[in-house]
């Protein structure tokens, strides 16, 4: 049966973007058949990154911090954009265990948002930011 | 020295324009396209047709390094009235990154100052191997030279001409959805270092002290050796029409202008 939390995890990713110096989609992670436990070692084996590549960790709290705030300069596009975050937050919060945020690289960083499934198995959304 | 026992004022005001005013801009509302703001961390002359700045100011000292995160990009609300503001939408998907002009590292003592540089009239469309690459070393080897070697830079920074390379290679002469922003031919800045010590370091600027220029093409060309591109000052000034460290004593500046920087560049 296909894990519910992934379907949802595509809803609340479609047509968004994360903006840093440039803007770059979300894309839903897979790792259901992924068994045992999650570390920076791990994602940039699955994640096809360079085994010395710098990780660093964040929560997810101060991942979405900035991103789920209103500010009184939105327009109707931010404030959209806004909500959209607000949605992807909550599908993360109630269908992962324990989510984390791993941030792989420097300049040009891939972030792998990852928690633990119910049935088993790992999910979550993987974007870019470029940060100079 | 600690930020947070002065008023941001006082450190903003009479620091990061110390050494002269590039374009004589002022905070007059009627010169639209090369308006002074001076703000607390740095101070740039804002062109509302380019919706870009002209230039961006700031002096860098080990005091305003540090680790403060990053923020989100916001428009500018200190605009007057009749601008027409720059919003991070206008650059979203067009190609180009969100280059800064006053570094958010060079601003990351604290929270507060590493928020302001992430205000859209601190920013113009770069290209990416420029942002990312050649920029971004030239960025950190002025770093290096505050933090491990104890200078004072005072550094003006701005873009030139229009027409850039997106990242598929195209070129552009504007981007944007809420309003047209220009991409610009090129970047510069120009550093004057200039050792630490008590009183003005105007007065500790001689005929020995560096100077160091340069302007970047923003394409796809650019790789990640800022040292090709070093130019004298006095190449940026017939460049841009700007005059840098004016308030420098014309027997010792005009010299040092007309040299590009053949200094070491390791750190």
């Amino acid at each position: 049966m296909p894990n519910p939390v992934l379907s949802d995890l595509r809803k609340a990713t479609e047509g968004l973007l994360y903006s840093s110096e440039s803007d770059a989609p979300l894309e839903v992670l897979d790792w259901t058949k992924e068994t045992g436990p999650m570390d920076g070692a791990r994602i940039l084996r699955l994640g096809r990154l360079p085994p010395r590549t710098h990780v660093e960790i964040q929560s997810v709290e101060e991942f979405f911090q900035e991103l789920t705030k209103a500010e009184d300069w939105h327009g109707d596009s931010e404030k959209e954009t806004v909500r959209k975050y607000r949605r992807l937050a909550e599908v993360i919060r109630d269908g992962l265990r324990s989510p984390k945020v791993f941030r792989a690289g420097k300049v040009n960083v891939d972030i792998f948002i990852v928690g633990s499934c119910i049935d088993g198995g790992w999910a979550g959304v993987k974007t870019k930011a470029v940060e100079t | 020295m600690l930020l947070g026992s002065q008023t941001p004022r006082a450190f903003g005001d009479d620091l990061n324009l110390a050494l002269g005013n590039p374009s004589q801009a002022k905070a007059d509302p009627a010169q639209k396209n090369d308006f002074l703001m001076v703000k607390p961390y740095f101070t740039l002359s804002y062109n509302d047709a380019k919706g870009t700045p002209n230039w961006v100011s700031w002096r860098l000292t080990p005091a305003t390094i540090g680790r403060a995160k990053r923020y989100p990009f916001y428009p500018d609300q200190e605009l007057p009235a009749r601008f027409a503001r720059c919003l991070p939408r206008d650059y979203t998907n067009d190609g180009f990154d969100r280059g800064h002009m006053c570094p958010h590292e060079d601003r990351s003592a604290n929270e507060e100052m590493s928020k302001a540089t992430f205000v859209m009239s601190n920013i113009i469309p770069q290209a990416k191997v420029v942002n990312e690459q050649a920029w971004k070393n030239l960025e950190d080897y002025c770093r290096a030279l505050v933090k491990k070697h104890g200078k004072t830079l005072y550094i003006v920074s701005g873009p030139a001409g229009m027409k850039g390379q997106s990242a598929d290679g195209a070129w552009h002469d504007t981007i944007g959805t809420n309003r047209k922003v220009t991409v610009p031919s090129s970047c510069w800045k120009v550093i004057l270092v200039v050792d630490p010590g008590p009183g003005d370091d105007l007065a500790r600027v001689n005929a020995k002290t560096r100077l160091i220029a340069v302007i970047i093409p923003n394409d796809l060309s650019v790789g990640s050796d800022w040292r090709r591109y070093r130019r004298s000052v006095s190449d940026v000034e017939k460049l841009t029409g700007d005059h840098f460290f004016d308030k420098v004593p014309h027997s010792i500046i005009d010299r040092l202008k007309e040299k590009a920087d053949d200094g070491p560049t390791t750190t």
